[in-house]
């Protein structure tokens, strides 16, 4: 089951919508339509919004493999979403209490191969391309491990001002 | 629920043509990656892969492209794609593998790239 809410109206200044779903991936594109309809209307640049979807869809199909897959205790536990519009900058807001997984540091061990531009295939590796598109499109990635035993993970994409 | 639709079909040459519709995400990505197996495993390297009506790819569904045409390669194949939607080719411009890809604008024009 799907919950959402939405704070504000899209013509305020600022809206904080937030869904509530188990951590399954074939809600994915569920997810995918709240975060278009969302920010539609306040992000005009299209090839923007896309990424922005992108962003979060990788996010969340993260925190699913990561911290519920590998968990394989059969537990079934709801992921919370929390978009934050405002004039100046985007912020995503992912909260789960799967398994500990600091994207952060999986970016790191990919930063090699994140600045090649590639003209053949440098390996059939291509496992972690969802993070290295979080770090193209995001401009802040924030990660916390909370003392409850939550992951919560922020987003941020600054916008420019019209 | 919509999400993705193959249409498969293999000419006399051993040339295999995949139709894609939908979308490809973390959820559906396994069954491109099935089709791709099978056929390797009949010795099929060369595809045809139409992505005119492909309206959404994650990650994972470009991982699958990726290894499939490292496979491809390396056996004197590869995956020609057939007119790619702006959201197809800019998550493959995003992650700087597009240019592994012959690509063409009509289905006609890919036999040639083999």
């Amino acid at each position: 089951m799907l919950v959402s809410s939405q704070g504000t109206s899209r013509v305020m200044p600022s809206v904080q919508p937030q869904i509530c779903f188990p951590a399954r991936s074939q809600l994915l594109e569920k997810i995918r339509s709240f975060c278009q309809e969302n920010l539609r209307g306040h992000i005009t640049d299209k090839g923007l919004h896309r990424k922005l979807v992108l962003a979060i869809d990788e996010a969340v199909a993260n925190v699913i493999e990561h911290g519920f897959k590998r968990r394989n205790d059969g537990e079934e536990t709801t992921i919370e979403l929390s978009l934050s519009v405002k004039p100046d900058r985007v912020r995503v807001r992912i909260r789960d209490t799967g398994l500990p997984f600091d994207p952060r540091k999986r970016m790191e061990a990919g930063d090699a191969d994140l600045n090649a531009r590639h003209d053949s295939i440098p390996d059939r590796s291509h496992r972690g391309y969802g993070l290295q598109l979080i770090r193209l499109i995001m401009d802040e990635i924030d990660y916390e491990r909370t003392p409850k035993g939550e992951n919560i993970l922020q987003l941020t994409k600054h916008l420019k001002r019209d | 629920m919509n999400s993705l639709k193959l249409l498969i079909e293999e000419t006399p040459t051993g040339i295999v043509r995949i139709d894609l519709d939908g979308f490809l995400d973390a959820h559906n990505f396994e069954k491109l990656e099935a089709v791709f197996e099978k056929h390797f495993a009949e010795g099929h390297y060369r595809f045809i892969v139409d992505v005119s009506r492909l309206t959404y790819v994650s990650s994972s569904g470009a991982g699958v492209f990726v290894g499939a045409a490292s496979a491809c390669q390396d056996h004197n194949g590869n995956i020609v794609l057939v007119r790619p939607t702006p959201e197809v080719q800019e998550i493959f411009e995003l992650l700087g593998v597009y240019q592994i890809f012959p690509v063409v604008k009509e289905r006609e024009q890919a036999l040639a790239q083999f």
